[in-house]
């Protein structure tokens, strides 16, 4: 006997069910589903998430409830389920709440720390928020580029810029360098007037981009704002030069041609020896 | 105590047993059902000392399985506390047993009769847990659901690494929970088994993430084994090897070094045997170097996955489709595996369907609401994520993303980006939307072609008027996604869902429901087709130059709809799929239903910016008047100009060779 296995099993398994028409969304098979087992708690709790794809708000609530109700043992899914739902739905207090029970079953649930804190921060409680999505990060093996960009604005709008930062430079450590994060971290740099990080940032990515123009072009703005004319100039300069190295047809668009303008603009205008960097 | 002596390595398996150890077929019995266990059954709280292999279980009870209690068959009784409406819900179990030749490799079959949850340790290292919730469990932690009818008497298996073995006493540790205080009954018996070891491929080999550098291949065994995968540039010389020492029976190796637009001849072995001999079918040909215009034919399918008889017939209508043009690359357009997106409806759907076309043709796949049953984009797990190898860090050229729910690659000159439009955020300022806008600025291709599942417009199964359809996805991704690809340039953009067939015309700037769509938006209101009121034309790298939509969510199961979206062109309910084939200068869509018709074609022209460029690399020379020679003649079709038509008057002559050597560079 040569032993195929339980992959071998349950292929042969699904080879027989799938030979069934699918239905477009599902909820049908679950409503057939749970008329013929209504005591099933798994059911219910499916068919909940079904209605929550499709944003059938009552739906998924009166589901999730019932399969909490059924068995005790799905509150801790169901409250999460709830939970997105609610948040989702833009009722965020309910959300929390769900979160926060389910949870309370659980605590090492990254997905319901993460509700919570998006809850928290549509509840504008955002120092709470960038705790709960900072667990959320901690706890999950593979966090979304979406976390840490949550997490950094949660941190912003509590009025911690260095925080928010130091949150998307985390996400640079776990994805590497991301233009996402970086862009984000640019505006929190200019923000707060540090202008040799923000320039670092930007070196930082155009390093590793295809077409650097408008790299140079965002060093120019960057120059420009700290008050090196002259700087500003030279990145301006650049970013003429990477239009000119680009393909005749990329060259040709317009908003290359739109970018290469303002360039010009700004090499026309201002002392070339004003506020040299460094 | 059971005692297992091998007697030689597991590569033959076939002599083997001394002591207690008899074979079953190949399979060896280590521990037979029946067994002598030692059990507590106090309701104490063991904490998680007595799964480890020192603990000392001298004052235990002990019996032969089955043990429990409550259904009359057990050999062994155990005790469930003085309360029967509040019996104990843990009872404990161990086994020990000599292993005085351990195989260091192979795998082992855990054969399990339990009612209701288990989990069992093998050498204080957990092997199997079922009906008992994934993270950390106490003495009450109750089962999470109950065994019932002939699921009591039914011996579950499962799979362990037999590295685990070691020479001298082995223990296994086991764990029954009760559902509840008031459950009626447990029951306890394993079996350990060591597989016969010799592997077979129950999966693939499939292709994912092919650069013109590296490729991944993939595979399933259904064994636990090593990973080696040879190769070269022809069948008899596979001189280069890469080979993965772990066990596992999901395998993923990745080859790198690889030169651009190679076809490559390769086997998968492991170090028992091998498990695909080259030959004609296993090759795997790399992406052409960057921006390099290559003819590229892609086969696009969307809502495959439902293992019947109709993606059955699109597929061999594809297969049968100019079958000497194989496709270089293949798109998956979500829903790839009905119901659930479980692994066995994948098993199903994709490698059991299409064995021959993974086995050389590079993947891509976007998440689609059924395969998002199962998986889960927040966390990439599930199924999807565990199937598919996406890049997340730019590894096929695109703009990192951090993730494999969108991501973009280069293939040739055409730019890929897939959006996750079922999962990730949808919103403008989001992760996705704003890696687009980001990776669609840094792109150089000549053409720029999106894909995700849910469609932006559709009159079909789906209406993407209807805000509560799929969510308002369709909105979603009409009103923040298409504003940013119009911008970027984007040529043509796929989706599924819809169960139909719809192609829209060369349009530009709708982004709001059907009934708003203006003339203007309308670029080319023609049909789009060389032999009909002629392709559509866009320059190069235009922003808002217009683009076609399609949906192409027929490759597994057909519906209707009203098919009168006013940005279509035409709309079909049928079975098929989409082909698409690109040059440096046009892309052509054709749409196969499932009988082998082509029911639907479309092209897009791009003029090169020097006429004479016919190769479209920016310079007029020598490659290009190796095209004007190789094209000579009229072109194909009568009338209608070609490539190497340089003058536009439908001949490749003498004319089309002095415009060429005036605009040599």
């Amino acid at each position: 006997m040569r032993y195929l296995g339980p992959v071998f099993v349950s292929v042969a398994i699904a080879a027989a069910v799938c030979a069934h028409e699918p239905t477009p969304v599902g909820i049908d098979r679950f409503d057939r589903a749970i008329i013929r087992s209504p005591e099933r708690a798994d059911l219910w709790l499916r068919r909940a998430e079904l209605h929550r794809s499709a944003r059938n708000w009552p739906q998924a609530r009166r589901d999730f409830h019932q399969a909490g109700r059924l068995d005790a043992t799905f509150i801790r899914a169901a409250q999460l389920g709830l939970a997105r739902a609610e948040l989702e739905a833009g009722a965020p207090a309910r959300a929390a709440a769900a979160a926060e029970m389910s949870l309370s079953l659980d605590p090492r649930q990254p997905e319901a720390w993460r509700v919570r804190g998006l809850a928290l921060a549509a509840l504008e409680r955002f120092d709470e928020a960038a705790k709960m999505l900072g667990r959320a990060i901690t706890l999950s093996p593979d966090p979304a580029p979406d976390l840490f960009l949550a997490r950094a604005r949660a941190l912003t709008k509590a009025g911690r810029t260095a925080a928010a930062i130091a949150s998307l430079d985390d996400a640079t450590g776990v994805f590497g360098v991301l233009v996402v994060m970086e862009k984000e971290a640019i505006a929190l740099e200019r923000e707060r007037g540090a202008y040799a990080s923000a320039l670092a940032r930007v070196d930082r990515i155009a390093t590793r981009a295809k077409r650097s123009e408008r790299w140079w072009a965002l060093r120019a703005e960057i120059h420009l704002e700290r008050g090196a004319a002259g700087d500003a100039r030279s990145a301006a300069a650049a970013a003429l030069a990477a239009i000119e190295s680009l393909p005749p047809r990329h060259q040709s668009t317009a908003a290359t041609r739109a970018l290469a303008d303002r360039m010009k603009q700004m090499l026309a205008t201002g002392p070339a020896d004003a506020g040299e960097s460094s | 105590m059971t005692t297992v002596t091998r007697k030689i390595g597991i590569v033959t398996l076939m002599t083997i047993v001394a002591g207690a150890g008899t074979a079953v077929g190949q399979d060896i019995v280590i521990v037979p059902a029946g067994s002598t266990w030692t059990y507590l059954d106090d309701g104490s709280n063991q904490g998680t000392a007595w799964r480890a292999p020192a603990f000392d279980d001298g004052d235990w009870s002990s019996g032969p399985a089955q043990l429990g209690y409550g259904d009359g068959d057990e050999e062994t009784e155990v005790e469930y506390g003085p309360d029967p409406d509040d019996k104990f819900i843990t009872t404990y179990f161990r086994h020990a047993f000599e292993v005085t030749d351990p195989p260091g490799t192979g795998t082992l079959r855990l054969r399990v009769l339990r009612d209701d949850g288990i989990v069992i340790y093998l050498n204080g290292q957990e092997v199997h847990r079922a009906n008992l919730p994934g993270s950390t469990i106490t003495y009450l932690t109750p089962a999470s659901g109950t065994v019932s009818g002939s699921s009591e008497d039914l011996f579950f298996e499962d799979t362990a690494n037999a590295a685990l073995l070691k020479a001298g006493t082995n223990v296994l540790a086991a764990e029954i929970h009760q559902r509840s205080g008031t459950s009626s009954d447990i029951s306890f018996d394993f079996e350990l088994l060591l597989a016969d070891g010799i592997a077979d491929l129950v999966r693939g080999p499939y292709w994912q993430r092919v650069t013109p550098t590296s490729a991944v291949v993939q595979w399933r065994t259904d064994t636990f084994t090593d990973s080696i995968v040879r190769y070269g540039t022809t069948p008899d010389t596979l001189d280069q090897v890469v080979s993965r020492p772990e066990f596992v029976v999901d395998h993923a190796v990745t080859l790198e070094g690889l030169t651009p637009r190679t076809r490559y001849y390769y086997s998968i072995e492991s170090k028992q045997g091998v498990l695909v001999a080259p030959g004609p079918e296993y090759t795997i040909t790399t992406a052409p170097p960057d921006m390099t215009a290559t003819p590229t034919r892609v086969w696009v399918i969307g809502d495959s996955g439902t293992a019947n008889e109709n993606a059955e017939a699109v597929r061999d209508a594809y297969l049968e489709h100019e079958p000497e043009r194989p496709a270089d690359m293949w798109l998956m357009l979500g829903d790839n595996a009905y119901s659930d997106g479980t692994d066995s409806e994948y098993q199903a759907a994709v490698f059991e369907m299409y064995p021959m076309l993974l086995r050389n043709t590079p993947l891509w796949s976007t998440l689609g609401n059924h395969d998002a049953v199962s998986a889960d984009s927040a966390t990439e797990s599930g199924p999807y994520y565990d199937i598919f190898t996406l890049p997340r860090a730019g590894e096929g050229g695109g703009l990192p993303s951090g993730t494999e729910a969108y991501y973009s690659f280069d293939y040739g000159n055409i730019h890929f980006v897939c959006l996750d439009s079922q999962e990730s955020s949808r919103h403008p300022d989001g992760a996705m939307l704003t890696w687009l806008e980001e990776d669609l600025a840094d792109t150089l291709a000549d053409w720029i072609v999106a894909y995700w599942h849910h469609p932006p417009y559709t009159k079909g199964t789906h209406d993407s008027d209807s805000t509560s359809d799929s969510g308002g996805r369709m909105r979603d991704m009409r009103e923040n996604a298409l504003p940013i690809l119009e911008a970027g340039g984007v040529d043509l953009v796929l989706s599924g869902h819809s169960h139909v067939y719809e192609r829209s015309f060369l349009i530009d700037g709708h982004y709001d429901t059907s009934d708003t769509i203006d003339p203007a938006m309308l670029v080319d209101d023609g049909d789009g087709r060389v032999d009909g009121d002629g392709v559509y034309s866009k320059p190069p790298g235009a922003a808002h130059a217009g683009a076609v939509y399609v949906v192409a969510g027929s490759s597994g199961i057909d519906g209707s709809g009203s098919l009168d979206h006013p940005a279509m062109f035409i709309g079909l309910s049928q079975l098929g799929s989409l082909i698409l084939d690109v040059d440096c200068r046009q892309l052509d869509g054709t749409f196969l239903n499932s009988a082998g018709q082509v029911r639907d074609t479309f092209t897009i022209e791009k003029p090169p910016a020097l006429a004479a460029d016919i190769d479209c690399d920016g310079d007029v020379d020598f490659s290009d008047l190796l095209g004007l020679v190789s094209s000579w003649g009229p072109c194909p079709l009568s009338g209608v100009s070609c490539a190497a038509d340089v003058t536009g008057d439908g001949t490749v002559d003498f004319e089309d060779l002095l415009a060429l050597l005036a605009a040599w560079s």
